[in-house]
């Protein structure tokens, strides 16, 4: 009789809970994959970059290499650019690796690699915003968080979202920011954003979900300029005495 | 004489010769006394007026044997202790040895592994040529034979005797060696596997692995210390041991392509 009486209170509690369940994935369901604040504050903080005749930030970057073994280990480095558009780019990248720079005044892309003094220098197109679709067709590389240096970063950005939410508050360097997270078909995203103010991306984790053991790249933005004053001769390279010029291989298709 | 007067004697017999047992045990220079007197008590500070009663000096004398005997006692408790101290900071000693070994075998273990993976293994076992040792390859090193001159080959490198001592060369191309180092990277040749070490190529033959010349337009991550460079009608290229290198940006990665 106790047996029963035990059988039917667990009988009743597993429907409570399975109903329970079906009514919050239902609720699930029907919340939108991209919620419009988390859309509007990551559309914001892109169009500005978007819009900016030029910019300069400064980043500490983070990328994680996965070892055969499964092994992860990171690299760190820091990251310097400037933008002039529609054709200047300059970064430095100095990392545990290696310490690069790179230079492009619409008319040539150049590479140096200032460890061992070698540098590339490639016929680029005329406009920023191509420069990057032909270097990765071409060179089978882009600058460092190029997709972000685009003019149309926003559209781009969100027509890769799948889905977005926001995570929450916290605080970065002494900026409070927005915490939000975004799924696209080959990364996950994370980004804080400024909370006060004109929207400042702060930090950048990027997950490179199909790849073995889904390694990350950080990025944390240490300064933001968005009214610098850049001459000509930040895009325009000499090369260092004793450079040694060699070529970029071609990918091969 | 009653029966308790009886005992309190043979009890004070017995204690005497006790004591007197005990002092022909302890040295010469702790029992000896100021005369008749016994020794002075290690309580004569607190009791300076010991020898006002023969019974009161005989209790000091008591208190002081025992005192002694205590001590005498708790020394050889405390050297045992000691000793058992001694054993377990040993034992915690080889205990943390043990564990540090372990550690730093796993940590070798782990940084031969990301070496393995990397493109420049840092601080893997690699002298450049030139390098000059009177000890040589370690004894784990073997005798192979290129050419009629013998070398020593030992985790990636070839070692040649010269005088009294040894001096470290480039890889003899058609060696036949047992196995390839530790942080070789693979690479995937038409005609099968190789491996790349420090300038150093190896392919697998008859079960063993063979060190061959490189064909023009491999491409490696990292060339070793050791390469020199120079202009080639005007083109800057590498050179390491007989093979010449040029450098070149591979999605963005500086490599080194073989040109003969």
């Amino acid at each position: 009789m106790n047996k029963k009486r035990i059988r039917g209170a667990l009988l009743a509690v597993g429907l409570a809970l399975a109903t329970a369940t079906g009514t919050s994935a239902v609720r699930a369901q029907e919340k939108p994959a991209l919620e419009p604040e988390a859309a509007r504050i990551f559309t914001a903080a892109l169009a500005r970059i978007g819009a900016a005749k030029s910019f300069t930030f400064r980043a500490e970057v983070i990328g994680d290499s996965t070892l055969p073994s499964g092994q992860k280990v990171q690299f760190p480095g820091t990251l310097e650019v400037a933008l002039r558009r529609p054709n200047g780019l300059w970064n430095l990248f100095e990392g545990e690796q290696r310490t690069e720079r790179s230079w492009y005044d619409g008319k040539s892309f150049t590479l140096l690699n200032g460890g061992k003094n070698v540098y590339a220098c490639w016929p680029a197109p005329e406009k920023l915003d191509d420069l990057f679709g032909s270097m990765k067709e071409k060179l089978g590389f882009i600058p460092p968080l190029a997709p972000l240096l685009r003019e149309n970063v926003a559209t781009r950005a969100m027509e890769k979202v799948t889905s977005g939410f926001i995570v929450g508050r916290s605080v970065i360097g002494d900026t409070k920011c927005r915490h939000l997270a975004f799924r696209g078909g080959k990364t996950d995203w994370q980004v804080w954003i400024s909370e006060h103010g004109e929207p400042v991306i702060k930090r950048i984790v990027i997950t490179y979900k199909l790849e073995p053991g889904a390694p990350q790249y950080v990025a944390t933005f240490l300064t933001w300029d968005f009214a610098p004053r850049l001459s000509d001769a930040v895009f325009a390279f000499t090369p260092p005495e004793g450079a040694v010029q060699c070529e970029f291989e071609p990918v091969q298709r | 004489m009653s029966g308790a007067g009886m005992f309190r004697r043979r009890l004070t017999a017995c204690g005497c010769a006790g004591i007197a047992g005990l002092a022909l045990l302890l040295p010469p220079a702790v029992v000896a006394g100021d005369g008749d007197r016994p020794p002075r008590s290690f309580n004569d500070n607190r009791n300076p007026s010991w020898n006002d009663s023969w019974d009161d000096g005989w209790d000091d004398y008591n208190r002081t044997m025992m005192q002694m005997q205590r001590e005498s006692i708790a020394s050889r408790e405390e050297q045992a202790r000691e000793a058992g101290r001694v054993k377990r900071r040993d034992e915690v000693e080889k205990t943390q040895q043990k564990a540090a070994a372990e550690h730093e075998a796993y940590f070798d273990a782990i940084l031969a592994e990301s070496q393995a993976a990397l493109n420049a293994p840092a601080g893997v076992f690699y002298r450049k040529p030139g390098y000059t040792a009177a000890d040589g390859p370690g004894a784990g090193a073997q005798a192979v034979e290129v050419g009629g001159i013998p070398y020593a080959y030992d985790q990636g490198i070839f070692w040649l005797h010269r005088g009294n001592s040894y001096v470290v060369v480039t890889a003899p191309a058609g060696a036949i060696v047992p196995a390839v180092p530790a942080g070789a990277n693979r690479m995937s040749l038409k005609t099968g596997p190789a491996w790349y070490f420090f300038g150093t190529f190896f392919r697998e033959k008859d079960g063993a692995y063979e060190i061959f010349k490189p064909p023009a337009g491999l491409t490696v991550f990292y060339l070793p210390d050791g390469y020199t460079q120079e202009a080639v009608k005007g083109v800057g290229l590498y050179r390491f041991g007989e093979v010449l290198y040029k450098p070149v940006f591979i999605q963005g990665i500086l490599a080194y392509q073989v040109v003969e």
